[in-house]
Formats: structure tokens, C-alpha cells, sequence
């Protein structure tokens, strides 16, 4: 199949005139998204309680496991009757999960092996009789069996109407459980005892979940195929948990992920051909990736640039109140600052304090000009409130927690940048609007309060007039 | 069709059961995969990474894919076999083992820089990644080479010469030398990290040696046994070899045994049903027999099978009833100050059914621990005395221990030695004894028996 533009842009045409056009092909087309938007739904829905409850690995067996039940059904069957196919599949799934707990309470081996264990066997089992019914030791069959490696695959191209009406009948059922029992399975997927506690046994929901679960991926694995469909399990309602924070949203978000990935999976399997499947896959997988990077809220980038943000904020903030020091110990100027006084107030060369200071450009409140300083009204008001907030920190730290004298100043350094002028204020207010901090260096008044007295006393007299209150 | 009269009739034609040309290579690749399998695959199954494979050999599919493109593109495919000793065999396993990295990657990324879990990463990433090689697959790389069908069956059928079993006789040397060279590392990175790395164990590097063995192995076994069958030939075994054995060494050496044993069974088995007219395919067999191998050892294990500890706690279970049964004769005698105590005073004394504790009577009058007399009570014999005393005085010592020892209120210690008193053996009742100072009477009075 050519994938130039070209193509691509006459398939795309055709595909989504035949999403509302007549006959026999553009039934069949329609059948197809509509299995696959159903099936990824499902999926997907049904998901965010499956991953929430640490169960994604579940899933991925339950897919591998169910394969030699659809053999089953087709051999007691006689031939490809969907419904038997479906109630084989779901035996056989409920036997594995069944015999995976057996094998994690009844023996030594682990959750992890226990579930190799039934996936691998299982399967095994499936493939085995599948490979006898389309073998050649029954061309009886050969022609009947054939659709059956289907399964491995999915392939909705060959979605009968029966196929859709399971389809629907899953979607509803789940959507029906999980707005029907939605408290039930929110408490016991966060808080499994605080369930236990209200009367929801813990084993009951387990159960129910694993039902449902089956009952899906039954469904699901002619579109999906019995592999990929564990990843519409997972992938949508992961990359929902990364895009919300209450459940109810996280559901909606993944629904909505789940059925635009089936439509999107369908349009590029009609257009590439890569089959349906694999191409849902793809495209929720690269969602979930996209998301994972450039999520606004969690994402690596948006984190990223947050980290850059508050690091410069604290180069600056840190500047600005070594500037408010020097103005405090020699008295200068308020609005100009020497870049050598400030290098020494620091303890750093002048060419890196130089080289920090810079950073301060673009910001509102101060830049370097030749050798000095300047600062803004607001850019002093910061230091000030910076040193403010170091000092009634360390005064807390020394009352509140109890901390030697010579211990507060690390704690402080780092809380100085997040303290708000409320917190600063409450602090304040809570140590009885004290005069100096434990090394005996005043705590300025806000700049603009009208109180400058901190800073038109030197040190000394402040704490003499500290000392005698 | 499959009746006994003709698998006996094969059973006398040697050619019937085994043809040199066609199954040789076949089994010898599955005996080589089942080795390498189980030996790595018990690696990772000690260390708790059993389903380290069934990632791995998901997301190494793309790898492949793209492997055999590359090989197509350089290689002129002048040769048609890219899974033997052959050129394009090194694009596949390049290609498969930056899959393998890729993927584990992206998991450990998405784990650590977001609050997604481990579990759900793993989920998410490993189907992706088969999808994605199932598209490459399906789009580019079928044809002559290789088809879906191998991916999912496996085509151990096709192996008929010696360079496509080259490679894996390659990674099963190694893991064979790297199991038995490095078994001191790789028992101590297993079981105790820290201990590793203050044995100044290189632990990074035995791991990263280790999946990247893996990730050969199961390329190696790729056409063979496909990427999902060669999951059991990882876990399966293994999981069957620790019913067994305890010790890590036999562990190993059993898989590999176990695994080998699967694969002529299951090769054999193929062959006789082939005989009778069922076509199957070979990997799935003898992942079935390795899977009966589990189940037989679950069910039968010496040790640890479910028959030996049903039976285990029957003994106990009955044990138990026997000592209470002797203990409740005892206090009822001693309170009617009758020597022969009736059934339902026991039962009411007990608060079990009569039933329950019928066939612990006929146990005890076997051991002549107590006699049955004409009116149908029970007494207890000079031996049936000696051992509800022993109980006893198991029972009172424990209570004085908890009172004098651990501070308990007299009145709270009579549960706890009710449970512990079937447990106390006679030498750690002696030491009670010798600790406590040989007391006469426990803390509600009564007396303990002497020791006989």
C-alpha cells in the first residue's frame, strides 16, 4: 500500500464517506469503527479501576488465557458460532484466574510466576488446538477454522452484527457497573480496609472486578486480539491518571481517550493497513507518551520548567537579600548597590556574584549597571521581606522546635523562598512582633509599613534595645 | 481412529516414532531453548522478576522487525534464513536487543518521572512495543522470512539444519557458563543485594549481564518457539524445579532437567499424534507437558505439594482433637470424681459434636491411650494419663511464663496456652521448668503434674 500524501488524503476521504454512506462496504467499514470505538471503551473504562487496584498485569493474562477457550467453543460448536466462541472464552478465562489463585494461596510460588505460569499454559493450549483445527489433519475444518487465528490478531473486518451486539451489551454493562457501584469500587480501589470497614468485602469487589474483566476481554479480543488487548486495559487509564486528580474525571478522560484511539486506530489500520489492533495500540501509546512529556500539569517538560523557574527565582531572591545585608551592615544607598561589597557580604569572587546578579535582568527588580546594583523599590521590598521571613524562621525554628542557635540557619536559608506575606505576618504575630532574631541580628519591618527603625539603628543599639525589653 | 490396537502397531516401527531427518534438528533446538530457558529463567524467578521475560520477549519483537529490514537492505538477501548463523542474524539480535533497552527504558522512565506505577508501566509499554513490531511485521517485513504466525506458534517444525540452531546453542553455552561461573554472584545479587555490593559484587553489571542474556535467548529461540511460548520455557520449569528442591543450585539444575525432559515429551507426543492423524504443532506440546510437570509437582511435591500439606495439617488437625478429647476425659473424671466419662459429656465439655469426635476415640483406644467400657464410656488408660499430664503441665507452665515473665494478668493467659500447649515439645517444657524454678501450682492454683 502506498502511503504517500496522496494516498493517504483519497483513503481518509473514503473512509469517512463510507462512515455515513450506503452499501455493503461502507456497512462494513462502519462496523468496524464502531467495534473498535466500543471494545476500547469498554477497555478503558473498566481499566481505571483494574490499574488502580494494581491488577494491569491481570489483564494481560486473562488475554493470553481465554485463547484456548474460543478453540473450545469452535470444536463443540462445530463451526465459528459467535456466542459459543464468547461463553468458551469466558470459561476459560474464569478457569485461569481461577487456577492463578490457586497456585499464589496454595503453594510457594509468587503473584508474578503464578500469572507466567497460567498465561504461558494457557495459551499454550490455545495455540495447540488451534494449530490441530487449522492444520491439515482436518480439512474438514480447515475452511470453518480458519477465521479463527483471528482471535490472535483481531481483525474487525469480519464484525457480524452479533459481534456488535456482545460489543454494546459489554459497553453498557460496564458502564452500568461502574456508575451503579461507583462508591463500592472508588473505596475499594483507594482504601481496601476503609472498604472492609463499611461493609464491602474486599474478595466481593476483587470478584466482581475479575468478572467484568473477563466478560470485556472476552468481548474485546476479536478486535483487539488476545496480546494488545491488556494494553487498552492499561494505556488510556494511565495516561488519564496523568492528566487528573479525582476518579470521577480520570473515568471520563480515559472513555474518551479509549474511543477517540479506536477511531483513530481504525482510520490509519484503512489507510496503512497495519491492522486495528496494533493500530489502536500505537496511537494510545504515543497519546500516553505525549501526555507523559508534555503534560501541563504532571508532565516532564511542564515539571522541568517549573524546577528551572523556582531555581532562578531563588538565585535572585538570594541576591536580592544579600543586597538588603550589605544596606543593613554599611548603610548604603538603598537603591545602588556595590557589586564588591555585595561579593564580600557573600564570600564569593566578584566576577561570579557579577555573573548572578546578571540573572536578575528581566526581572522587575534590580540590574547590574557597571560596577553597582540597581535596584528597584520593589526589588529592596523583596530582599527586605526575604531577610524578614529568614529571621522570623530561625525564631521559630529556636522557640517552636527547639533548635540550637547554630542549627536554625540552614532550615531558614531554604524556607525563606516559600514563605507568603501571610505566612510571614502570621509568624510574626504568633512570636509577639519580636525585635531580633537568635544571632541577634534585627527582623525588619516590611519596606513601605512606615518602621525603618531596624535599619537606622546599627546592630548594636538594636540589640541592646532588644535585650532591655 | 486413536485406537490402542494402532498405536501398538506404531509402536513396533522405530521409523514411525522418530525420523532422523525430520525431528533431529527440531528436538535438539527445543532441548537447547528448554535449557537456556530454565536456567536464566530461574535466575529471574528467585529474584522475584519472573515476568521480566514476558516483557522482554513482547518488546523485542519491533526490534526484529526492524532487524530484518536492515538485514534485507544491506545483506542483497542472498540468504534466506535470518534466523541461522548467518549475517542478517546480527542486524535481528542488534535490533531485538536495542528493543529490549528501549523498552526497559521507557518502563523504568515512566515509572520514575511520573506517578504512574511499576506494574501499569510494565502493562502499558511491552504490548506497545509488540504492536508496534506487529505493524512493522505486517507492513514490511512478511514474506519469505517470516510471517505472524511464527510469532504466535513458533515453527520449531522448520528448524532442519544446524546453522538455525547455532545461535541458540550459542546463548544456551553461555547461560550454561554463565550459571556455573558466576553462580556465587549471581546467588548473592539475587538474595542479598547489600551483601553484594560489601562483597565488592559488581551488581549493576551482573543485572544488566544477565537481561541482556535474556534478551539474546529469547531472539535466539525467537523462530523456534515464538515470542509468547518462550515465556514458559522461562517460568514454567522453574516455578516446577522450587516446588521441588529448596536450594538455589538444584533449582537451576532441575528446570534445565525438567525443561529438557518437556521438550522430548512434547516432541514425542507430536510425533505420536501425528501418527494417529492429529497435526500439532510442537512448541505449544511441550509447553503442555511442561505445564502437566507443574501441575504434577503442585499436586504430589515431597515437600511442598498440596497432598503432602493437606496431609500435614489432617495430622495436626486430628492430633489436636485427640489431645483436647484426652484432656476433656480428664477434667470430666476429675470433676464427677467417676473413673469413665460418657461421650456427650465430653462433646458438651468441648462444645463439639459427637460426631467430631468419634473417630478420635477409636485413634486414641488404638494407641491404648484410653479403654472403652461395657456401658460405652471411656476411661483413660496408665498411658493416656501420662500424656494428658505432659499436656497439662505444658499448658500451666506456659501460663505461669506469661504471668511472671511477660507481665500478663492471670486472667488472660488460659487462651494463649490453650493454642501453645500442642506445641510445646518436652524439651523446651523441661527449660520452662528449669526457668520458672520447678513451680508447684500456676496462677490460678492448680497444681502441675509432676514429670513421670
Amino acid at each position: 500500500m502506498s502511503a504517500d500524501d496522496a494516498g493517504v488524503a483519497i483513503l481518509t476521504r473514503e473512509f469517512l464517506s463510507s462512515l455515513a454512506g450506503e452499501g455493503d462496504a461502507a456497512g462494513a467499514i462502519r462496523s468496524a469503527v464502531l467495534g473498535a470505538v466500543l471494545a476500547s471503551l469498554a477497555c478503558s473504562v473498566l481499566g481505571c479501576f483494574v490499574t488502580l487496584r494494581k491488577m494491569a498485569l491481570y489483564g494481560d493474562m486473562l488475554g493470553h488465557a481465554v485463547l484456548p477457550g474460543v478453540a473450545a467453543g469452535f470444536i463443540v460448536a462445530g463451526r465459528k458460532s459467535t456466542p459459543a466462541l464468547l461463553l468458551g472464552a469466558l470459561v476459560a478465562g474464569l478457569l485461569a484466574a481461577g487456577f492463578t489463585r490457586l497456585i499464589c494461596t496454595r503453594s510457594r510460588i509468587k503473584n508474578d510466576a503464578a500469572l507466567g505460569i497460567t498465561l504461558s499454559v494457557f495459551y499454550a493450549i490455545g495455540v495447540w488446538l488451534l494449530s490441530y483445527l487449522t492444520g491439515p489433519s482436518r480439512p474438514d475444518l480447515s475452511s470453518e477454522a480458519s477465521g479463527l487465528p483471528l482471535y490472535l490478531f483481531g481483525n474487525p473486518s469480519v464484525i457480524h452484527d452479533a459481534d456488535l451486539a456482545f460489543l454494546t451489551t459489554a459497553a453498557l454493562v460496564v458502564l452500568l457497573v461502574v456508575v451503579g457501584l461507583f462508591k463500592e469500587f472508588q473505596a475499594c480501589a483507594f482504601d481496601p480496609s476503609f472498604a472492609a470497614t463499611i461493609g464491602i468485602p474486599k474478595r466481593w469487589a476483587d470478584t466482581t472486578l475479575l468478572l467484568l474483566l473477563t466478560f470485556v476481554i472476552v468481548v474485546s479480543i476479536k478486535i483487539l486480539g488476545v496480546i494488545l488487548v491488556a494494553a487498552l486495559l492499561v494505556i488510556p487509564p494511565a495516561t488519564a491518571y496523568l492528566l487528573t486528580e479525582r476518579l470521577r474525571s480520570m473515568i471520563i478522560c480515559s472513555a474518551v481517550l479509549g474511543a477517540t484511539c479506536g477511531v483513530l486506530g481504525a482510520w490509519l489500520d484503512y489507510v496503512f493497513d497495519g491492522g486495528v489492533g496494533p493500530s489502536i495500540v500505537c496511537v494510545a501509546f504515543a497519546v500516553l507518551l505525549t501526555v507523559f512529556l508534555f503534560g501541563t500539569r504532571h508532565g516532564v517538560v511542564a515539571t522541568w520548567v517549573r524546577h528551572r523557574r523556582l531555581a532562578l527565582r531563588t538565585v535572585r531572591e538570594n541576591i536580592l537579600a544579600s543586597a538588603y545585608r550589605v544596606r543593613e551592615r554599611t548603610g548604603a544607598a538603598a537603591d545602588s548597590i556595590d557589586l564588591a561589597l555585595l561579593a564580600q557580604e557573600r564570600g564569593e569572587e566578584v566576577r561570579a556574584t557579577r555573573a548572578l546578579a546578571r540573572r536578575l535582568h528581566g526581572s522587575p527588580w534590580a540590574r547590574v549597571s557597571g560596577d553597582r546594583l540597581e535596584l528597584t523599590e520593589e526589588g529592596q521590598r523583596r530582599g527586605c521581606n526575604i531577610v524578614r521571613g529568614h529571621r522570623l524562621w530561625e525564631l521559630f525554628l529556636q522557640r517552636e522546635a527547639s533548635l540550637a542557635v547554630d542549627h536554625v540557619h540552614a532550615g531558614a536559608e531554604e524556607v525563606e523562598h516559600f514563605l507568603s506575606d501571610e505566612t510571614i505576618a502570621e509568624l510574626e504575630h504568633l512570636l509577639g512582633r519580636p525585635r531580633l532574631d537568635p544571632h541577634g541580628q534585627p527582623i525588619p519591618a516590611p519596606i513601605g509599613s512606615g518602621d525603618t527603625s531596624a535599619l537606622e539603628k546599627d546592630a548594636t543599639t538594636a540589640g541592646r534595645d532588644g535585650e532591655r525589653r | 481412529m486413536s485406537d490402542d490396537s494402532v498405536l501398538l502397531g506404531l509402536a513396533s516401527d522405530v521409523e514411525l516414532w522418530f525420523d532422523w531427518d525430520l525431528d533431529l534438528w527440531p528436538l535438539v533446538m527445543a532441548v537447547l531453548v528448554a535449557v537456556g530457558g530454565g536456567l536464566l529463567g530461574s535466575v529471574f524467578l528467585v529474584r522475584r522478576e519472573a515476568l521480566l521475560g514476558d516483557s522482554v520477549s513482547h518488546s523485542v519483537l519491533p526490534g526484529v522487525a526492524a532487524g530484518i529490514l536492515f538485514a534485507d537492505w544491506f545483506v542483497e538477501s542472498s540468504e534466506t534464513e535470518v534466523f541461522g548463523a548467518s549475517f542478517s542474524m546480527v542486524f535481528v539480535l542488534a535490533g531485538a536487543l536495542a528493543a529490549g533497552l528501549a523498552s526497559t527504558a521507557i518502563i523504568n522512565v515512566l515509572f520514575r518521572y511520573s506517578r504512574i506505577k511499576l506494574d501499569t508501566a510494565l502493562g502499558a509499554v511491552f504490548p506497545a512495543f509488540f504492536a508496534a513490531g506487529m505493524i512493522l511485521i505486517k507492513l514490511e517485513a512478511s514474506g519469505a522470512h517470516f510471517d505472524l504466525d511464527c510469532v504466535f506458534y513458533g515453527a520449531l517444525e522448520k528448524i532442519g539444519y544446524f546453522g538455525q540452531v547455532a545461535p541458540t546453542l550459542a546463548t544456551t553455552v553461555l547461560a550454561v557458563a554463565f550459571t556455573t561461573l558466576l553462580y556465587k554472584e549471581i546467588l548473592v545479587t539475587s538474595f542479598d543485594r547489600q551483601l553484594a555490593h560489601s562483597l565488592g559484587v559488581r551488581v549493576g553489571l551482573v543485572n544488566r549481564l544477565l537481561v541482556g542474556l535474556l534478551a539474546m535467548s529469547v531472539v535466539a529461540a525467537f523462530q523456534a518457539v515464538g515470542a509468547i511460548l518462550v515465556i514458559a520455557f522461562l517460568i514454567v520449569p522453574p516455578a516446577t524445579a522450587t516446588l521441588v528442591v529448596d536450594r538455589f543450585r538444584n533449582v537451576l539444575w532441575l528446570s534445565a532437567l525438567l525443561g529438557s525432559t518437556a521438550a522430548v515429551l512434547g516432541s514425542w507426543l507430536t510425533i505420536v499424534l501425528a501418527n494417529v492423524g492429529l497435526e500439532t504443532a510442537r512448541a505449544p506440546s511441550i509447553v503442555i507437558v511442561a505445564g502437566l510437570q507443574f501441575v504434577v509437582a503442585f499436586v504430589v511435591a515431597p515437600r511442598h505439594g498440596v497432598v503432602v500439606e493437606w496431609r500435614r495439617s489432617r495430622a495436626l488437625g486430628r492430633r489436636i482433637l485427640e489431645e483436647n478429647l484426652l484432656g476433656a476425659i480428664y477434667r470430666v473424671a476429675q470433676r464427677t470424681g467417676r473413673g469413665s466419662v460418657g461421650l456427650e459429656e465430653i462433646a458438651t465439655a468441648l462444645d463439639y459434636p459427637c460426631a467430631c469426635l468419634r473417630s478420635a476415640v477409636i485413634r486414641c483406644s488404638r494407641r491404648a491411650e484410653i479403654d472403652a467400657t461395657a456401658d460405652g464410656h471411656v476411661r483413660l488408660t496408665r498411658r493416656g494419663v501420662d500424656r494428658v499430664e505432659a499436656i497439662i503441665r505444658a499448658h500451666r507452665l506456659w501460663e505461669i511464663y506469661m504471668t511472671a515473665e511477660m507481665g500478663s494478668a492471670p486472667d488472660h493467659v488460659h487462651d494463649a496456652a490453650d493454642r501453645i500447649e500442642h506445641f510445646l515439645q518436652p524439651g523446651l517444657v523441661r527449660d520452662l521448668d528449669e526457668l520458672l524454678g520447678h513451680p508447684d501450682a500456676d496462677p490460678h492454683g492448680r497444681t502441675i503434674p509432676a514429670r513421670e
